[in-house]
């Protein structure tokens, strides 16, 4: 299979007031055509500075090391006018807040029409067309009276549909979809995870899906990756990291979902201990201080992401046992 | 009870100088480049103000003859004017004049505006309402007219300028800070407060007033040049501080009169009006950064 | 044993309409809790689920005081109100802590930690010096360490800032605290951390939790008993078990559904209405896939279909001989006989 986004250690690091904070380190990852991939972890883990970087948003505090391949290009080789040229037509994103990703002011005809706007060669009514064609896709029933009207008058789901749509007008290669659900009620929450299943079709690449989510995650993904304090600790098929982790931290991470224990308990698992910070990082394994099946050796060696199974785990428990 | 969890690990706090806040923001806005500068430049048009007699090299209200319309020179650093009067000294004595207007002005706007806005924002209702549209009424007024007719009413001294300077700010920090209380009164703090069962008064004081002291310093900040601007307005119609007095925007309107005689009147008078507004505006801005809580993350 | 707190019927109203309406006196309001009741005794904990709009904040704050009643009574160890009356809420308020949902809003950015663990022992006219140790032992009972005292409220994590506020609910030593969604925004190993934390509290010092949540994954491991809330109303309460094995209003099992295994089927359409239109009849009957004519006209009432465990629907679903406790049965064919 090809990769339509290919990340080959990826690190990216931000100028801080007290020094270079490297916020992720060494990535490597590859997103297959046509599968979903759920980006996975907890607050610092680096996740949001990583999608950020494959759409080239990040800040200029942030320099990125690597190379992140979008079909074949090297996004970073590329000039700013050309990357803003494949943000427009190649990527596509999905925020997490259907309240604000819309211009409260702007009709949803005008908004659907202005994100085609890195389409050549089709004329204003024929976006409109497309618009509203696409809005019936996404199941959104009288496209036509949609169009005329204004995100406030639509619920935070269908805002949330809308927004797919409009990311799904441009055909990306790369769509990208932070915490889409996060905002939404549970019951809604659930007719947008089908619909982006039912839509994957229209993207001609991959999806990214950001989430803390894990039963999101099962649900929608076709893989997984781990991030864990700036590093990639586990990727693999769904089915084997959500039903055997290799990696102890995704095993602890699990673990304390709630909606994944059974018999209900008052005393929930925890993971002991913080996550270290990016200016004050350990010699050995990154989880190494908080990990139950930590050796002597964790804290000495640096475990390299080795293939264990479908997966790609780092830790030396699984490469060097 | 006992300690019942895990003691979570702390990093080193961020400010652990435990000095008072005030200094630390007094510090940190002679850490910012333009506040430096503005703060320097204000302390000095406060010393000119409240030195004035010693600094000044002669007596401002002197009348010399002899020696009208002289360019500058060592003796007469910014010239004389058409009476013979050392102009620097009349720009020194000006200072005060400026400022005393200024701050007394804002003050007594502040006072009236602020407090009608924690009674508008805490009340709401009709009492806010009518507020809210007594003061839009007061906005729509013509700010130049509106002085003079004040003016031909009650004749033209300091107190009026005060007043007219007053009434016409005071609408201003109403909606500013009656904006601000609708604001925080809708935060959870302040619900939590209530919740606890503390009174308004305690509210307004635990809660609201150091939330508002930051945006209502900056806005003096900002408000000062515009002040200085009223006063030296009027002077120059005539209508503000009357002669023999020295005053920024008299001296200017002199120098207006005389500008192919002698041009450095009105530069010497126009220089410290653009100086002093740029040196507080330039504050106001420094203190907007300096006084945002969320601005000494990560600093030492 | 009679219960800790008692709410008996209680109405909520917000008043809606702009500045010029007001000052013409018209009166519009939206009806936002509509005839609730509850109970909770001593030591227990109460769930309240329920997706946005459901009115389970505004429960939360017209229980802790802070949105004044039209009407019914809250009854709390025995004083009652009925309405606004002073001396039920002074003492209501100490025997109350409120835990927000966000706790860095919940916190004056201007005010140090310890100020605000300890500003309802300063409402309630404690000195100085005793709120200052009182707020290191609050802190160390939270698991924080004393020099968090000292700081402001942006210097400290999210989890963090909610010991922070369980700290402050405990000050007064409350017989019950409020949480509002007190792991919203939480990592999954936080969560995990806060909720022990009230856990062992609620071991220690048998204090009463009301837990406001839209996440029935926490509420399965964390309440005794939990109870459904749709547009205002309570549409079902029971054990927390007996709701989980049972559920007996359409709406529970779509909440479930949605919170549970993948395959389980019953498909809610549409949205909560607004509340300014609130449908005639049951409330749920615009989205109800078992919706009858009779639903559309006619309000249902609360059945009691197993112990402790009320239902508000005409056709509730028979309470079911033996469910999986822990996954939720599947939905019933919608044909089903009316009684």
């Amino acid at each position: 299979m090809t990769a339509i986004v290919d990340l080959r250690d990826v690190s990216i690091t931000y100028a801080g007031a007290h020094g270079p904070v490297p916020a992720v380190r060494g990535v490597t990852l590859a997103l297959e055509r046509g599968r979903i991939l759920g980006l996975v972890g907890e607050s610092g883990s680096g996740k949001s500075s990583l999608v950020s970087a494959m759409l080239a948003l990040l800040p200029k505090s942030a320099s990125v090391q690597g190379r992140i391949v979008l079909d074949g290009r090297d996004l970073y080789s590329l000039g700013e006018h050309e990357r803003r040229a494949l943000r427009g037509r190649e990527m596509a994103t999905v925020s997490q807040d259907p309240f604000t990703a819309l211009n409260p002011v702007v009709r949803i005809g005008t908004q659907l029409v202005e994100f085609q706007h890195a389409l050549p060669n089709l004329t204003k009514p024929e976006k409109l067309r497309r618009a509203g064609a696409m809005l019936e896709r996404v199941g959104i029933a009288d496209p036509a009276t949609r169009l005329n009207q204004y995100p406030h008058q639509l619920s935070g789901g269908l805002r949330q549909r809308v927004a797919i749509a409009g990311a799904l007008l441009v055909s990306p290669k790369l769509l990208i979809a932070d915490e889409p659900t996060t905002a939404l009620d549970a019951t809604t929450e659930m007719e947008v995870i089908e619909l982006i299943r039912d839509m994957r079709g229209e993207v001609d690449g991959s999806i990214v899906l950001v989430t803390h989510d894990m039963g999101v995650v099962g649900r929608l993904c076709d893989d997984v990756a781990v991030l864990y304090a700036g590093e990639l600790v586990e990727s693999g098929p769904v089915d084997d990291v959500l039903n055997r982790p290799r990696h102890p931290y995704t095993r602890a991470l699990l673990a304390c979902d709630p909606a994944r224990i059974d018999t209900p308990s008052r005393h929930l698992p925890t993971v002991p201990g913080t996550v270290p910070s990016p200016t004050a990082l350990p010699a050995g394994c990154i989880f190494a201080a908080r990990c139950q099946d930590v050796m002597a050796l964790c804290h000495e060696v640096k475990p390299l992401l080795s293939a264990a199974g479908a997966s790609r785990v780092a830790c030396l428990r699984v490469s060097a046992p | 009870m006992a300690p019942i969890t895990d003691t979570v690990a702390v990093a080193p706090p961020a400010n652990r100088t435990g000095a008072h806040p005030a200094w630390v923001g007094l510090r940190r806005l002679l850490a910012h480049p333009a506040g430096l500068v503005a703060f320097i430049v204000v302390l000095g048009l406060v010393a000119c103000a409240l030195f004035a007699p010693w600094i000044a090299p002669y007596d401002p209200v002197k009348i010399a003859p002899r020696i009208r319309f002289q360019g500058p020179s060592w003796e007469h650093w910014l010239g004389t004017d058409q009476l013979g009067r050392d102009v620097l000294s009349r720009v020194i004595y000006g200072t005060g004049v400026a400022l005393k207007v200024a701050l007394s002005g804002t003050l007594a706007a502040l006072l009236i505006g602020a407090t009608l806005g924690i009674v508008g924002g805490l009340s709401r209702g009709s009492v806010d309402g009518a507020l809210l549209l007594l003061c839009d009424a007061m906005r729509s007024l013509p700010l130049i007219l509106f002085a003079l007719a004040i003016v031909a009413i009650y004749g033209p001294s300091l107190a009026t300028l005060i007043a007219i300077i007053a009434f016409s700010m005071a609408p201003g920090y109403f909606r500013v800070v009656r904006n601000q209380v609708l604001v925080l009164r809708s935060m959870d703090f302040v619900a939590a407060s209530q919740s606890m069962g503390a009174s308004l008064p305690r509210i307004a004081l635990t809660h609201l007033v150091p939330n508002l002291l930051g945006p209502i310093i900056v806005l003096i900040a900002m408000d000062i040049p515009a002040v200085i601007g009223i006063e030296s307005g009027l002077s120059f119609l005539g209508q503000g501080i009357q002669p023999p007095d020295p005053s920024w925007g008299s001296m200017l309107s002199d120098g207006y009169s005389f500008i192919r005689q002698a041009p450095h009147l009105a530069i010497a008078a126009g220089l410290p009006v653009i100086v002093s507004t740029v040196a507080f505006t330039f504050l106001g801005e420094a203190l907007r950064d300096v006084l945002d809580p969320k601005s000494s993350r990560g600093r030492g | 044993m009679t219960a800790l707190l008692e709410v008996n019927d209680l109405v909520v109203r917000y008043p809606t309409g702009s500045l010029f309406g007001r000052l013409r006196g018209e009166v519009r309001e939206v009806t936002v809790l509509d005839g609730v009741s509850l109970t909770l005794d001593q030591g227990e904990t109460l769930g309240l689920v329920g997706e946005s709009g459901s009115g389970k904040t505004t429960l939360g704050r017209a229980i802790g005081g802070m949105t004044p009643m039209a009407a019914g009574s809250i009854t709390l160890a025995g004083i009652s109100a009925t309405g606004r009356q002073d001396v039920f809420w002074r003492e209501m308020r100490r025997q109350v802590g409120f835990m927000f949902q966000d706790p860095m809003a919940a916190l004056d950015p201007r005010m140090r930690l310890a100020a605000s663990i300890t500003e309802p022992l300063a409402v309630n006219g404690i000195g100085r010096t005793e709120r200052r140790r009182r707020a290191g032992d609050l802190l160390a009972e939270v698991g924080l360490s004393p020099d968090f005292a000292e700081r402001f409220p942006h210097q400290i994590s999210g989890g963090q800032a909610r010991r922070v506020t369980v700290a402050r609910a405990l000050s007064l030593r409350p017989r019950l605290v409020i949480a509002d969604e007190p792991t919203a925004g939480l990592d999954l190993s936080v969560q995990g951390e806060l909720l022990n934390l009230l856990n062992a509290i609620q071991a220690a010092s048998s204090v009463s939790f009301l837990f406001i949540t839209h996440n029935l994954a926490v509420a399965r491991h964390v309440t005794d008993r939990v109870a459904v809330m749709y547009l205002g109303r309570i549409v079902e309460s029971a054990r927390t078990a007996d709701i989980f094995a049972r559920p007996g209003h359409p709406y529970t099992r779509a909440l479930l559904s949605a919170h549970g295994a993948p395959g389980a089927t019953p498909r809610l359409t549409g949205e909560i209405p607004s509340l300014k239109r609130r449908p005639q009849g049951c409330e749920f009957h615009t989205r109800c896939p078992l919706a009858t004519d009779r639903c559309r006209s006619e309000p249902p009432a609360e059945h009691l279909i197993g112990p402790q465990h009320q239902v508000r629907c005409h056709f509730p679903l028979a309470p079911a001989g033996k469910a999986s406790p822990q996954v939720p049965p599947a939905h019933p064919e919608p044909a089903r006989s009316q009684p």
